[in-house]
């Protein structure tokens, strides 16, 4: 082998360790989701579907109209028994002050007494909440587990889908910019 | 006070760390012994000062000082004692000061058992040690220091996540360190040896043991973990091959390809600039494990808690350690001298092919790991890469991993005799390709690949017999000879011929448990039955009971077999109020010829008409840990042999004679 060939061989590993290295540090971007598994909703309309109201709350379930209409509507699925929905919670309740945002929430596989419960506890973020029991959610709306949250525009597109709590460092590094982008 | 003695310690530890660095790699440079010598002290303060530290947060751990905010974070006054001690351990923050300590307790060891080293690489090596502790102990005090207080106290705890709450992960995370930290010293050789400018078979003797403590304690750490997958998650799988899990696995296959390469160097001086390169690649796999699995790079159900700001401080030591040791690599390997020539057919040649195998094996689990990053990176295209990959990648290249691993042991260094070897083997060939075709004809054909991999499996364990008859000259020479030559063959043999074995029933039942797992779900009310694998399985009742820190309920199966009650199982679902977060205990009845799994499913029974209950037959899975563990036995008996007899310092050593 030649010397300068065989130098090169020597190098290879240096190489492509830095290659490595340059991937890892774009990477390292604090704006990417390394969660995020592409929705199939994403960019068509928001599954039509009816649920009853959470009983014993006073307010109305989920309704096919109720997914049009404002800049921006939020779906976020939940349940008593989930921990990280109690983390996302007052991130919930901070998002449901902009005007702008319709906030509807769907209580996934729970009782109605415990779900009552943890909206009397942590406090009610939702213009309306719908009750699923029997997790009829997860085929409709795709999901792999609570809490997940969609974003819709105002034609009831689904524009953007969260999976997991949303923390504080999420909410305004992620899902306020994105917000803004839906409502336009 | 006792938290600020142990953030003092840190501080300290990083001091002499500084100075274990400089101060050796001045006096190795000038040949001033004095400067060197200051090497070892350092290495023996050094330990002291982190041991120090470790049992500063131990005890915070033991009394829940809640006073500290690592101990709020994942610990309970409620959590049994096993748990909040090895809570100290099941974070980021003390995991970290784990590592540390491991760290110089290797080179703490250099320091007590490496007198017979020459002078200039013992104090080059414990520098480049305290180097890598430089960066540790910098990026805990600087980004994740455990000893961190909280005003005002809380009242309790946030307990430690539920599923980690376990006996067999109290000791995962301890056993993993000190693999990936092995690794480290290794390494430290390697790169101690790349300034010497020199790689002899004195090198290769030290450096054998150490690897060899790294290997086996991987190889049981690794065992641990995926038996702690197996029972803890309730899906009844042990491999997932998960990120987090192939970043614990790339090391162990880096590190076995440096085991049997620096074997090479040992006895003939063969590839060393190629076991330099495993030894810097597989403690680099290691660090890399540690930085993805705390940077958030990469998903998993393992991960420690997200924080891109940490991960570009480990990225940067990251690029110091391994792209500084590469690069010195590029600069001073090719200017080593050349080892012995070997024969086409050789013992070497055999080794070399190991090796080639082994790295295969091993870039392919790096590109499955690291594909989906790149290609998001690249084209925004989000994708996981599962089993399937793997199955088409990585098993195919242990084809003739496994098969060459029967022949080689009984290759000649040098110049190898093949068709005598063959000849030798020809029975255990035979025996296999029987067994394969017997498993065959019983199950009535279908699954061909795992029929074969049962022969493979056991062409391993028979060709590794066939070669300790060979040893022994069983059947050749009276039997009392052969007992003779038995208790007087070499532990570093026995170790080698129970790793084969051992990897080749391990084997055996990763094939069975992956290819002819049964599975059954159902809705049980007391009284019902479900059937699975010959055993019916009723549901006496479901009982609510109290454990320290959860609630749970517990349900009786009655477990029959031909009609006969053999066992009953007790699986539960618990809750786990501080952290509100339910999780099952599976309840598994083990038997060498298949596990039987039961899992009480979520769901209330009123709604549902019952209790839903998940059943798993797994065939042969306990191979998996007794093949495991005969492998770990064998690394220990390896560690203790004697090691062959080392020359002084600095004269150059000629090649030993083959064996």
């Amino acid at each position: 082998m030649r010397k300068s060939t065989k130098s090169i061989l020597f190098l290879l590993p240096t190489l492509i360790f830095m290659a490595a290295a340059a991937v890892f540090f774009l990477g390292l971007d604090p704006k990417r989701d390394p969660t995020a598994i592409p929705s199939p909703l994403i960019d068509r309309a928001a599954p039509a579907v009816t649920l009853p109201p959470l009983p014993g709350l006073d307010l109305p379930g989920i309704d096919p109209d109720l997914l049009k209409g404002s800049p921006v509507t939020v779906v976020n699925l939940w349940a008593s028994w989930c921990a990280p929905c109690r983390i996302e919670h007052p991130q919930l309740m901070a998002l449901s002050e902009d005007p702008d945002v319709r906030m509807l929430g769907i209580d996934y596989r729970d009782r109605a007494d415990k779900g009552l419960a943890m909206l009397q506890e942590l406090g009610n973020p939702f213009d309306a909440v719908g009750f699923d029991p029997q997790g009829r959610a997860a085929i409709d709306w795709g999901i792999t587990g609570v809490p997940e949250t969609f974003f819709l525009d105002s034609d009831g597109r689904v524009r953007f889908r969260h999976r997991g709590p949303i923390d504080e460092r999420l909410l305004e590094k992620i899902i306020r910019p994105k917000l803004e982008e839906i409502a336009g | 006070m006792i938290p600020e003695l142990g953030h003092y310690a840190l501080v300290l530890a990083l001091l002499v760390a500084v100075a274990q660095t400089a101060i050796p790699l001045y006096g190795a440079a000038q040949g001033a012994g004095r400067l060197m010598a200051f090497a070892y002290q350092a290495a023996y303060i050094q330990f002291l000062l982190l041991a120090i530290a470790f049992a500063a947060l131990i005890q915070s751990y033991l009394v829940s000082d809640f006073t500290v905010l690592n101990v709020v974070q994942n610990s309970h006054s409620l959590k049994p004692l096993l748990y909040k001690l090895s809570g100290a351990w099941g974070n980021h923050e003390g995991s970290l000061l784990l590592w540390v300590l491991m760290l110089a307790l290797f080179g703490a060891g250099v320091a007590l058992f490496g007198g017979n080293l020459p002078a200039s690489l013992r104090a080059r090596v414990l520098a480049i040690q305290a180097l890598i502790a430089v960066g540790f102990l910098a990026f805990m005090l600087a980004t994740s220091n455990p000893f961190i207080r909280v005003v005002p106290p809380p009242l309790d705890g946030n307990d430690l996540n539920p599923l980690l709450q376990d006996p067999g992960l109290a000791f995962h995370p301890p056993l993993l360190y000190l693999g990936y930290v092995g690794f480290s010293l290794v390494f430290s050789f390697a790169v101690a040896a790349l300034i010497e400018g020199r790689v002899d078979p004195a090198w290769a003797g030290w450096v054998r043991p150490w690897t060899l403590i790294a290997w086996t304690a991987l190889t049981a750490g690794i065992a641990l973990g995926a038996r702690w997958a197996y029972y803890e998650l309730g899906w009844g799988g042990w491999w997932f091959w998960d990120p987090v899990e192939n970043l614990s696995f790339m090391p162990w296959l880096a590190g076995t390809a440096l085991l049997h390469s620096v074997s090479a160097v040992e006895k003939r001086g063969a590839f060393k600039a190629w076991t330099l390169l495993l030894a810097i690649l597989a403690f680099s796999l290691s660090l890399l494990g540690t930085f993805i699995v705390r940077s958030g790079l990469l998903t998993s159900v393992h991960a420690f808690a997200v924080d891109p700001e940490r991960g570009v401080f480990i990225l940067a030591l990251l690029c110091i350690a391994i792209g500084g040791s590469l690069a010195l690599y590029a600069w001073r390997a090719p200017r080593l001298t050349p080892g012995g020539n070997f024969g086409t057919l050789s013992r070497e040649s055999g080794l070399l092919l190991n090796n080639l195998l082994l790295s295969a094996a091993c870039a392919t689990v790096l590109a499955g790991t690291l594909y989906p990053l790149f290609l998001e990176l690249a084209s925004g295209t989000l994708v996981s890469v599962g089993p399937p990959f793997y199955a088409k990648t990585f098993v195919p290249l242990t084809i003739p991993l496994l098969i060459l691993m029967g022949i080689g042991p009984m290759l000649a260094w040098k110049k190898a005799d093949l068709s005598r070897v063959l000849s030798r083997l020809a029975l255990a060939a035979g025996l296999s390709v029987a067994i394969g075709l017997l498993v065959a004809w019983l199950l009535g054909g279908g699954a061909i690949m795992a029929v074969f991999f049962l022969g493979l499996a056991a062409w391993l364990v028979l060709s590794s017999l066939t070669d300790l008859a060979e040893r022994l000259r069983l059947f050749r020479v009276p039997l009392g000879d052969s007992l003779a030559r038995l208790s007087g063959l070499p532990r570093r043999q026995w170790g080698m011929t129970l790793a084969h074995a051992g990897l080749g029933i391990a084997i055996a039942g990763m094939t069975a448990s992956s290819v002819w797992k049964d599975e059954r779900i159902e809705t049980l009310m007391p009284g019902e039955s479900m059937e699975i694998a010959g055993y019916v399985l009723t549901l006496e009742g479901v009982r609510r009971m109290t454990g320290p820190n959860y609630r749970a309920e517990q349900a009786a199966l009655a477990v029959t077999y031909d009609g006969r009650a053999i066992d009953r199982l007790y699986p539960e679902r618990r809750f786990y109020p501080v952290q509100q977060m339910p999780t099952s205990e599976a309840a598994i009845r083990i038997t060498v010829g298949g596990d039987l799994y039961a899992v009480l499913g979520e769901g209330d029974p009123a709604e549902q008409g019952g209790f839903p209950v998940r059943v798993y037959f797994e065939p042969l899975v306990a191979w998996i840990w007794a093949g495991t563990l005969i492998m770990s036995v064998g690394g220990l008996l390896s560690i203790a042999a004697r090691q062959p007899a080392r020359r002084t310092a600095g004269r150059p050593t000629a090649p030993q004679p083959a064996e």
